[in-house]
């Protein structure tokens, strides 16, 4: 008896000396230090707050609307001040609140799920959520100065081009829009890696929570499916500033490029925003049913398959722009397909309902919501996807109903259900739930008064996009029920607003894992702290709750892995993709100001641009390139990351150590979606060629060839020197490493040199022509890439010098070595396929 | 084409639907008192400590009102047994009913769609278009007459294409249909989620008209898509009033002891027959054949909407330049000696025969839709885009741009003015005549004023260049 309480005594002065050092090296730094934290909870919430905010915008923006539109002929407000409020309220909403919320929830939850103490890039989180919010404000900024975008949320050219566009609100979106890509694409890297290389051990991809895998699918539907739109409003930014011709028909061009470019991106957009929704409810149903989701393998296998089969998708945007038969039966059928997949979700989620006895609470009820909203929405996605019908009701209030039927159905009822559901874990205490039940009913109820009778109005002929209608139309009373459903919706999510920010005062305590949860997040104090798991447990089922449910005790009295503290550092660890075996401890940055540094000086890169100051841009852009490339310097052995210790851990070792890391799969990844940018240009030059009407072609590209072809076996050389580094370096051979970088950096720099002359001295009619817009373009992104790459292996001989990089440590070596493959691949394909193409295709317009 | 009777078969199958899924489920599903009993059993079930027991966060606070199983199934069975439903509501929809044979279509004989405004605003621009159709029409007399009779007899009759006694008959399917319809309606109504669906198809019922509606079809193409509309309506309204009624199912049904004790055992990796049944019956089948069956179903409108021109010299072939914010509408002439016509924002057609459209763009995107004729076809730069067009009766059918382009996208209107073929003839020939020379003004010239100054004082100048003609 005594000596049980001497060991309980013992364990709990243990475990409180281990949380006390543990917070030491995990905890963000005070008063405006904040600024530079790094954790993912943090960072996490910081997303979903700024995400709040934007929502509120977009959802005053949509009230304006809605009270323009209450009674014919209203002059609340008039046409130019509606164009702006309609395009801002579509990309306030898509690009500002639903992907960032998203992408903040995941943020926040995934390493709590998978059992890590953080993600793998934590400056990239901040980085990422710094550009989100500069890029936002700069956005929204247009719409203060009455200067926003009005040309719609999908920006077709030639409406959004400098000659019927020529004020500024296209740029603001343009930029703005890319800046904020730049952070969905860095948490989709992010997330990628963190969800398959640091799971708890044990954790298996077939025991990892359904969240999981529709995070993953969304973070790389992110990966290939944003780089088209960046490709393409790269181009219209050129186009616009700099007059190059990529969609216009004077230079023989086609604006339904942009169209295609478009929606490669926004029809796997919406499904960005279902998955992760879905994953939501995919981990809610099961608990509130109290027994596991039926079909795991199922809904897994649905998941992916709705990722992949969403980028096939594109055309049905398109089934009115007039074109040929067999591809509108194509995109039809294909379109009709994701029925199938979602089909499979759905009857899971029915057939897990249906075997358990469900505990209706809160959460639960925003589910049953989502289900109702949803499976309608669904099925008048399957009649726009008759292409009969499609051409009557194609952008007509019919479409306006099903889009927020499937986005605030699919991704806005499951965020709210997680919210409440979530809550708890966040700040320990109960929501009300008499005000929320108010909330989902006038949510509910206002929404279906807006968007059902909605359906009707567009049948009824009323086109969107419209800021005014006469009277007469049979449309009066319906707007009029739509705009006052669209204020009942809006007490309703005043409502969600204020139960949450009472309850932070006023509810009651919540008992540890108040809905008796089954995953690995419900192990963690309430509210968790910074480091998530003061020891990382091993894990052998698919609901390590309700299998073990001494977990959370033995989790925060250090039983397992990773409770040595006596280095300082942030670390979790790194397990194998599939099997989730131990390979290394990650070493993770602590807080830093360079996040929030470099995004800011890209802030000022973009403010630049709009101001049309190209030079202060290019400076600025320089100073950004110096403050990543002093990202990178502290890494690995520096004295600010993980320096060499006598006590450094061996079995398993720091990943800086070994030959494998987070770093090289970061950089993959990313390559992943740098080639879907290019092969996105790729598909823009075979664009013009094949499909493109009034394509205008020279009878000769002014390039020297000759230039070209040796530049391209310069590079050949570095990459082929490069390669042999790593392969020395991995043997351990330390005897002239430095002499062969040199020798790369030589090559590398005359190939890069010699492209420079050829881009800049071939008399290309870039502002003319199309096609010589496109070449120019092709130029300019190897000579990105060479410099690029020539830059990052002049940062490893400097860190050999300086011995963090070495044949002991030649991780950082093996990391750039990708990026040297990618640069040769994409010249010699860039090469081939620009060049190779006027051969094998006959010249006619 | 949706023929009363039709329609009639269709609203009996939606009004079915409707009651055989009007029992209580919902009720009982909302209801709190359930809902706790439910929590409790669910809890005791699971043989743990349920923390909501004592901190009761989301249940209140009211004591327990079990309700009898027996007490539930009674409800359902008294439902049930009143398939006539509450008949007070008929008196209400028949006064709906015969609201819609109140004048549908305003004489919109040569006024105006829009009214310009004072000022400025973009709004000028196109009210001034029309403005001046009205002021040439003394030229036109001989056709406005035939229009008016159109439209007077359309205004006196309520129904634009049937006879009388078709029309009566459709009345009548109304009354009957309403009887039915409000006793499922009344009996359903309880049932409070689906209040929205019910009063949306109430007012699909009662408001299917209107000069821009996609349901009140003139011509084949629209017919087609509108047949197409009430079918897949019909069908996948019973898909997901199947799909809802599972899920409500689902939640309320009381799964034994045994099938909980082997649904909880979460070691389980293989699904049992039933969930089997539940995933790739619904999952995977049910969406397959829908699918199947809804393409097979949508090809008759396929063929009738995208048939495209044929080459014959017959076909009528009109030329429709789409401009910010008006539309140029182009015949050719139709041999060396005569004279080719262009009008603006209206489209004249003879009646009974396809029209080959030749869409094309002076500026940005546009697209060219008449709703109750065909669907619609975007107008792009750099592209010509072919759209077949009928009109079954003579008529005015009104249509507009339905892709966004800029400032006055929403005043962006036209007519379609349908003429019986030898009116049409006659028009033609009169236009022909009139002034050949200001009519070849090619459009092109004028097209640069308008695209880059879209201003008031640009237009009148742009007006005077180009003859206005309704």
């Amino acid at each position: 008896m005594t000596d049980s309480l001497t060991h309980d005594t013992q364990a709990r002065e243990k475990s409180g000396s281990l949380h006390q050092k543990l917070t030491s090296a995990w905890s963000n730094r005070p008063g405006w230090g904040v600024l530079s934290s790094v954790n993912h909870g943090t960072v996490g919430v910081w997303f979903m707050l700024t995400g709040a905010a934007f929502f509120l915008v977009g959802g005053v923006l949509a009230m304006l609307m809605r009270s323009q539109l209450a009674i014919p002929d209203n002059t609340l407000l008039d046409a130019a001040l509606y164009n702006q409020i309609f395009t801002m309220h579509g990309t306030v909403m898509m690009f500002l609140f639903a992907i960032p919320v998203l992408e903040g929830m995941a943020i926040y939850m995934i390493p709590k799920m998978v059992g890590a103490r953080d993600l793998v890039f934590p400056r990239l989180s901040a980085f990422g959520y710094y550009c989100y919010l500069f890029g936002g404000l700069i956005i929204l900024m247009s719409l203060f100065g009455d200067m926003a975008p009005d040309t719609g949320w999908f920006m077709y050219t030639p409406l959004s081009s400098a000659q019927y566009s020529p004020g500024s609100g296209p740029d603001f979106w343009l930029l703005g829009i890319t800046f904020v890509e730049i952070s969905a694409i860095s948490a989709g890297v992010e997330l990628t890696v963190s969800i398959l290389r640091s799971r708890a051990p044990g954790m298996t991809l077939k025991k990892m929570p359904i969240f999981c895998w529709c995070i993953l699918a969304m973070a790389l539907m992110i990966i290939f499916g944003f780089p088209p739109l960046i490709l393409a409003s790269v181009m219209l930014e050129l186009e616009r500033a700099a007059g190059m011709p990529f969609f216009d028909v004077a230079g023989g061009g086609d604006p339904l490029l942009w169209q295609h470019l478009f929606w490669l991106f926004g029809h796997p957009e919406v499904y960005i925003i279902f998955l992760p929704a879905a994953g939501v409810v995919s981990t809610l149903i099961p608990v509130f049913a109290g027994r596991p989701m039926v079909g795991y393998g199922w809904v897994v296998f649905s998941i992916m398959l709705m990722g992949f089969v969403s980028f096939s998708l594109w055309v049905h945007h398109m089934f009115t722009v007039g074109i040929p038969q067999f591809a509108l039966a194509f995109f039809s059928a294909a379109s009709m397909l994701v029925a199938i997949p979602t089909g499979i979700q759905i009857f899971s989620w029915l057939a897990t309902l249906w075997s358990g006895r469900v505990v209706f609470a809160l959460p639960m009820l925003w589910i049953f919501g989502f289900l109702v909203i949803f499976v309608c929405g669904g099925l008048t996605g399957v009649m726009l996807a008759l292409v009969p019908f499609n051409w009557q009701v194609h952008d007509t209030h019919f479409v306006v109903a099903h889009m927020h039927y499937v986005l605030v159905g699919g991704m806005f009822f499951p965020l709210i259900a997680g919210l409440y559901y979530w809550l708890p874990h966040f700040s320990g205490r109960m929501p009300s739930d008499k005000l929320g039940r108010w909330a989902f009913w006038l949510t509910f109820i206002g929404f279906n008064m807006t968007f059902l009778l909605m359906h009707l109005t567009g049948l009824l002929g009323m086109p969107r996009r419209v800021y005014s209608y006469e009277s007469g139309m049979g449309w009066d009373g319906l707007n009029l029920l739509s705009s006052v459903g669209g204020f009942v919706m809006a007490a309703g999510v005043a409502m969600i607003i204020v139960d949450v920010a009472m309850h932070f005062r006023f509810g009651r305590r919540a008992l540890p894992n108040p809905w008796q949860a089954d995953t690995l997040e419900w192990a963690l104090p309430m509210s968790p702290r910074p480091y998530n798991f003061a020891s990382i447990p091993s894990i052998s089922t698919r609901h390590p709750l309700w299998h073990n449910s001494d977990l959370p005790a033995s989790i925060a009295a250090g039983d397992h892995m990773l409770a040595t503290t006596s280095h300082g550092r942030r670390e979790t660890l790194l397990t194998e993709a599939g099997t989730a075996r131990v390979q290394a401890i990650i070493h993770l940055p602590s807080n830093s100001w360079l996040p929030l540094l470099t995004a800011l000086v890209m802030a000022t890169v973009c403010i630049t641009l709009l101001a049309k100051a190209y030079l202060w841009a290019l400076g600025a852009a320089v100073l950004a390139a110096v403050f990543l490339l002093r990202w990178s310097w502290v890494n690995g052995a520096h004295p600010g990351s993980a320096p060499i210790r006598s006590d450094d851990p061996v079995d398993p070792p720091l990943h800086s150590r070994t030959t494998d890391g987070p770093g090289l799969w970061g950089m993959v990844v990313t390559l992943m979606a740098n080639a879907t940018l290019y092969l996105s240009l790729l598909f823009g030059w075979f664009y013009f060629w094949t499909v493109s009407p009034q394509r205008i072609v020279p009878d000769e590209v002014p390039i020297s060839f000759t230039v070209l072809f040796g530049s391209g076996l310069l590079l050949l050389l570095s990459a082929a020197v490069y390669q042999n580094v790593v392969t020395r370096a991995r043997a351990g051979l330390a005897k002239g490493l430095q002499a062969r970088l040199l020798m790369v950096l030589t090559a590398g720099f005359f190939h890069s040199v010699s492209l420079v002359w050829v881009m800049l001295t071939s008399p290309l009619q870039a502002s003319d022509l199309t096609h010589d817009a496109l070449i120019l373009f092709l130029l300019m992104y190897l000579v990105f890439h060479s410099v690029l790459s020539w830059v990052l292996t002049l940062l490893q001989l400097f860190r050999v010098k300086a011995g963090y990089v070495g044949a002991k440590m030649p991780y950082e070596l093996i990391v750039v070595r990708p990026m040297w493959i990618y640069t040769t691949v994409v010249f010699w394909t860039g090469m081939l396929a620009f060049f190779g193409m006027p051969l094998v295709w006959p010249v006619s317009s | 084409m949706v023929t009363p009777q039709s329609r009639l078969k269709l609203l009996i199958v939606v009004g079915g639907l409707f009651k055989i899924h009007a029992y209580r489920m919902l009720i009982d599903q909302l209801s709190p008192q359930i809902t706790r009993r439910r929590d409790q059993q669910a809890s005791d079930d699971r043989h743990v400590q349920t923390p909501w027991q004592n901190s009761c966060i989301w249940r209140g606070a009211e004591p327990e009102q079990p309700i009898e199983r027996s007490e539930r199934q009674q409800h359902d069975c008294q439902h049930r047994m009143t398939p006539g439903g509450n008949q007070t509501t008929y008196a209400g929809h028949q006064q709906q009913i015969e609201k819609t044979d109140a004048p549908r279509y305003r004489s919109t004989n040569g006024t105006c769609p829009r009214q310009p405004q004072s000022g400025a605003s973009p709004e000028i621009i196109a009210g001034q278009h029309v403005g001046n159709i009205s002021g040439q029409q003394t030229e036109q007399c001989s056709d406005r007459e035939v229009d008016q009779y159109r439209v007077q007899w359309v205004t006196k009759h309520g129904h634009p294409t049937g006879d009388r006694s078709e029309n009566l008959v459709f009345h009548q399917c109304q009354v009957f249909l309403s009887k039915r319809f409000t006793s499922s309606l009344a009996a359903f109504g309880r049932g409070f989620l689906y209040c929205c669906q019910v009063a949306g198809l109430c007012a699909v019922l009662s408001a299917c008209s209107g000069p821009l509606s996609t349901l009140d079809p003139a011509g084949p193409s629209a017919h087609a898509a509108a047949t197409l509309w009430w079918g897949i309506f019909g069908f996948l309204l019973l898909v997901m009033v199947v799909v809802i009624g599972l899920c409500v199912f689902a939640i309320v049904r009381q799964p034994s002891r045994h099938e909980l004790a082997q649904a909880r055992d979460w070691r389980e990796s293989t699904m049992t027959g039933q969930q089997k049944i539940w995933v790739i019956g619904g999952g995977v089948v049910l969406p397959s054949l829908s699918i199947l069956a809804l393409l097979i179903f949508s090809i008759p409108a396929n063929n009738r909407m995208s048939g495209l021109p044929d080459e014959s010299d017959h076909a009528l072939k009109i030329n429709v330049v789409a401009h910010q914010w008006w539309w140029q509408i182009d015949y050719p002439p139709e041999s060396d000696e005569s004279a080719p016509v262009s009008v603006r924002n209206s489209l004249h057609v003879p009646t009974g025969v396809p029209v080959h459209l030749f869409l094309s763009s002076a500026d940005v995107i546009h697209s060219f839709w008449v709703p109750r004729l065909a669907g619609k076809l975007d107008v792009i730069p750099g592209r010509t885009n072919e759209l077949q067009i009928q009109a079954d009766e003579p008529g005015i059918y009104r249509g507009l741009c339905a892709e966004f382009c800029g400032l006055a996208h929403a005043q962006m209107q036209f007519e379609v003015h349908a003429h019986s073929r030898e009116d049409f003839a006659l028009w033609l020939s009169r236009q022909r005549q009139q002034e050949p020379s200001a009519q070849q003004q090619p459009s092109a010239q004028q097209q640069p004023s308008a695209q880059q100054e879209p201003s008031a004082q640009q237009e009148p100048s742009a007006q005077q260049e180009q003859p206005e003609d309704d």
